[in-house]
């Protein structure tokens, strides 16, 4: 108490305010019995005895105790909170990779037509080839179309 | 007093103690603290200041006091107990062995358990006339302090004083 209590008091410049306080820590720091004209109790000591709680002390207590911390009665809804957050998450991230998933799955099953792949060349290649739509390409030119850009060489070759 | 519905959701004694918003005397000590002296305010009873602090529960409370430590009666430590109140049994007539006692916690809540302790009936007594050392003496001679606290007062002693508290 004298090396933080008293210098804090000192710093809050609140000496005559907690005169009270001081005149209190001074008689528990003294450590000595009263003096001859002591008119009072022998010690300052209390006597803290620790109750074995009943149900009736704890609902008394908890009333007190719901008072000032009311959020230690609660659920922890933070953490729920935070946890079902966190599933939807999952859950939407797995949903969402699952729909990505079967797009490109259904995008690799559809035909391809050599239109979709090679937009501006086509024309010149009909024009080339002496022929008046795509459905009428040689087959090379179909599976060239399908194929992956890794695919292309061996398609070619 | 404290707006249950509008206090700040602490989960220690400690932070709520702290927070200034929850502070009924904003800081103006002065007028309490001379309630519990006795050269002040005479007038006021040790039963009255136990019925007021117990009775008077809804107000944050927080209170310094000496009690002999677990380990070594003749030790005597400095607890904090707080939240005073009284048991106050129920209107159907049953009676428990808590009746008319009073009750604090000691201490903060640790891992969600908190200690309820008895609060004694003399707990706010008057110590009268004890020779104490100065203010300066205690600054200055720490190293002096033992468990048993400072050394005995020699009754004519310069560097101390007679306080009743």
């Amino acid at each position: 108490m004298w090396q933080i209590l008293y210098p804090a008091i000192v710093d809050a410049q609140t000496l005559q305010t907690c005169e009270t306080l001081l005149k209190w820590i001074k008689v528990i720091s003294t450590g000595s019995t009263l003096g001859k004209n002591a008119t009072g109790l022998p010690t300052t000591a209390l006597d803290l005895q620790v109750p074995l709680m009943d149900q009736a002390l704890i609902n008394h207590r908890a009333v007190i105790l719901k008072q000032f911390l009311p959020v230690l009665s609660q659920p922890l809804k933070t953490l729920e909170h935070a946890l079902s957050q966190m599933a939807a998450a999952v859950l939407q991230f797995t949903n969402d990779n699952q729909l990505a998933r079967d797009k490109k799955l259904t995008r690799e099953q559809t035909p391809k037509l050599h239109s979709e792949k090679y937009t501006f060349t086509l024309n010149i290649l009909l024009e080339n080839l002496e022929i008046a739509n795509e459905q009428k390409l040689p087959k090379l030119w179909h599976n060239w179309s399908k194929c992956t850009k890794r695919q292309e060489f061996q398609v070619l070759t | 007093m404290i707006a249950p519905q509008n206090a700040p959701r602490h989960r220690a004694f400690a932070i709520m103690f702290a927070d200034p918003a929850l502070d009924p005397c904003q800081g103006q000590y002065q007028r309490i603290l001379e309630c519990f002296d006795p050269e002040t305010n005479p007038a006021i009873s040790h039963v009255m200041l136990l019925e007021q602090t117990t009775g008077s529960w809804l107000i944050p409370q927080a209170y310094l006091c000496c009690a002999s430590c677990q380990q070594h009666t003749r030790v005597y430590c400095i607890h904090c107990i707080h939240s005073p109140s009284k048991f106050v049994s129920s209107l159907n007539g049953d009676t428990t062995s808590w009746d008319v006692k009073s009750f604090a916690y000691l201490g903060d809540i640790i891992q969600g358990i908190i200690s309820t302790i008895t609060l004694p009936n003399n707990s706010f007594r008057t110590v009268n006339t004890v020779r104490v050392k100065t203010v300066e003496f205690m600054c200055t001679k720490l190293d002096l302090l033992t468990d048993y606290g400072f050394p005995a007062n020699a009754a004519d002693a310069a560097d101390t004083s007679i306080v009743t508290t």
